[in-house]
């Protein structure tokens, strides 16, 4: 495992520069955390990266258990995660000072704000992760990319809705929302990344394939 | 202990089957796969390392079952690939970070020792290397965590004659340590000659011959002379004639040498087309 999340994290470097330019964005004080809509991509982009350059067959000859092809990107896209919303929160605190002590909004409803970021960040991995292992990085595996952004859509709109308080959720409900995302966030991502080791299992183990190998 | 044992493996695809292949490799020896294109070499090796399902038969490595152990047994083997698979983004520093923590044995002297003998930038991407480069950088990989057994195919492939011979060097050196064996694969017969013990010829799926390369070349015969010399030579003597506009040859067991006709050493490369036609001619 640490060997793949150490060659992940070096692919990830390739990622910094749009990931900061994302988060640098986020500073505008828009509702949408672009830096998690990003994060989301990075995990899958590797997954890919890796598929194109044969890693997942190449490492088929290395000592070790094929599940940790896929839980590396889990860890990575968990990170990320925590990562998104960590910035939220830092963002918040930068307007505090900036503003001279005067919240834009209350504290309870950047906590809802980071665990929709979480939740896009997690949301969007747990379904192209195990899209990417299943049906590859063409055709519906691509459709499945797209739409999975597209499903950021209504996350989006409900942070829109909430930042300009067009919902008005009172402190103790925007903690309980929060709560609420992130259990859905975890549970989904459990799910995914249960999903995702049996089918990098199926990816990587001796194929049944008729195609010609000589 | 042989490092590998091979009994009845049968693999079968639409328009291609590895027909009951069996072979042993001795420890310490180093065993060449020679066949045309499609032979079946890459998919023996395929199946030995478990890539593929097999439809039949039993293969162990290093006294193991290939399909039971098979993770313990990959800490003691090297192997190099027809494609080099490592991510392109990263470097051959990197991958040497990479694969230690992979392997238990990794030595990151060795692996060091490896890419400064041959030639190999450390910090330029693997995107960017040659097909030279990614074998040489395989083979440095392979050889990095003290393994047992070497598995190469098609390693020599790709790389310039003054650097082959470097690395054919650094397997013969790796077989002086008598439990060190390698397999390996390759078009270019003339290396697997210079430092193969066993020879395995592969056709069409089916194990042709496999046999100690000194035994085939004291038992073989390289024969040249006039058309109607090579005719009146015996088919069950010989493994195969060739007519040219000139005259003919032949390869023809030692002890059937014909009068008048002067033996010459037989390589095996030789050995190998005459064998080929010989089949081709056969099936026709």
């Amino acid at each position: 495992m640490k060997a793949e999340l150490l060659k992940d994290c070096y692919l990830l470097r390739r990622f910094w520069a749009l990931y900061l330019i994302a988060a640098a964005a986020a500073f505008l004080q828009k509702p949408l955390n672009l830096a998690a809509l990003y994060a989301g991509y990075i995990p899958a982009a590797i997954m890919i990266s890796d598929m194109r350059s044969g890693w997942g067959e190449y490492s088929k000859i290395l000592p070790r258990k094929e599940s940790v092809y896929a839980l590396s990107k889990y860890i990575i896209g968990a990170a990320l995660g925590l990562s998104a919303a960590v910035l939220r929160l830092a963002v918040y605190a930068l307007q505090i000072n900036i503003k001279g002590g005067s919240a834009p909004f209350m504290p309870e409803r950047i906590i809802l704000f980071a665990a929709i970021d979480i939740l896009i960040v997690t949301g969007y991995s747990a379904v192209t992760i195990p899209s990417a292992l299943a049906f590859g990085l063409s055709g519906f595996g691509l459709f499945i990319f797209s739409f999975s952004a597209v499903m950021a859509i209504p996350l989006y709109i409900w942070q829109s809705a909430l930042y300009s308080e067009r919902i008005n959720l009172p402190g103790e409900k925007s903690l309980t929302a929060a709560a609420i995302v992130f259990l859905a966030a975890v549970f989904l991502y459990i799910s995914s990344a249960a999903l995702s080791c049996i089918l990098s299992k199926k990816h990587l183990q001796p194929k049944k394939t008729s195609a010609i190998i000589v | 202990m042989n490092a590998i044992e091979i009994k009845n493996l049968t693999k079968i695809y639409n328009d291609f089957s590895l027909d009951n292949l069996s072979l042993t490799l001795p420890s310490g020896c180093i065993m060449g796969l020679i066949g045309e294109n499609g032979a079946g070499k890459s998919t023996t090796i395929k199946l030995i390392l478990d890539m593929i399902n097999r439809d039949g038969g039993e293969i162990k490595v290093l006294g193991r079952d290939n399909k039971k152990d098979f993770n313990i047994i990959k800490e003691d083997i090297g192997v190099v690939p027809d494609e080099i698979g490592l991510p392109e983004y990263m470097n051959a520093y990197q991958v040497g970070k990479v694969m230690k923590l992979c392997y238990k044995n990794w030595s990151d002297e060795k692996y060091g020792a490896l890419i400064e003998k041959l030639g190999l930038p450390m910090k330029k991407k693997f995107k960017e290397f040659s097909k030279g480069m990614k074998m040489k950088l395989g083979i440095a990989i392979a050889l990095s965590h003290d393994p047992k057994l070497l598995i190469l195919d098609e390693a020599t492939s790709g790389l310039d004659p003054v650097i082959r011979d470097e690395v054919v060097g650094m397997f013969m050196e790796f077989t002086r340590d008598e439990n060190h064996s390698i397999l390996i694969s390759s078009h270019i017969v003339s290396d697997l000659e210079k430092i193969c013990d066993y020879i395995a010829f592969l056709h069409k799926g089916r194990l042709m011959l496999c046999e100690e390369k000194d035994v085939l070349k004291d038992e073989y015969s390289f024969v040249r002379g006039t058309r109607e010399q090579i005719l009146s030579i015996p088919d069950e003597n010989s493994i195969g004639k060739k007519f040219t506009p000139y005259g003919g040859e032949a390869i023809v067991r030692r002890d059937s040498v014909p009068d008048g006709l002067e033996a010459g050493v037989v390589d095996i490369e030789q050995l190998f087309i005459f064998m080929v036609r010989k089949e081709g001619e056969t099936e026709k």
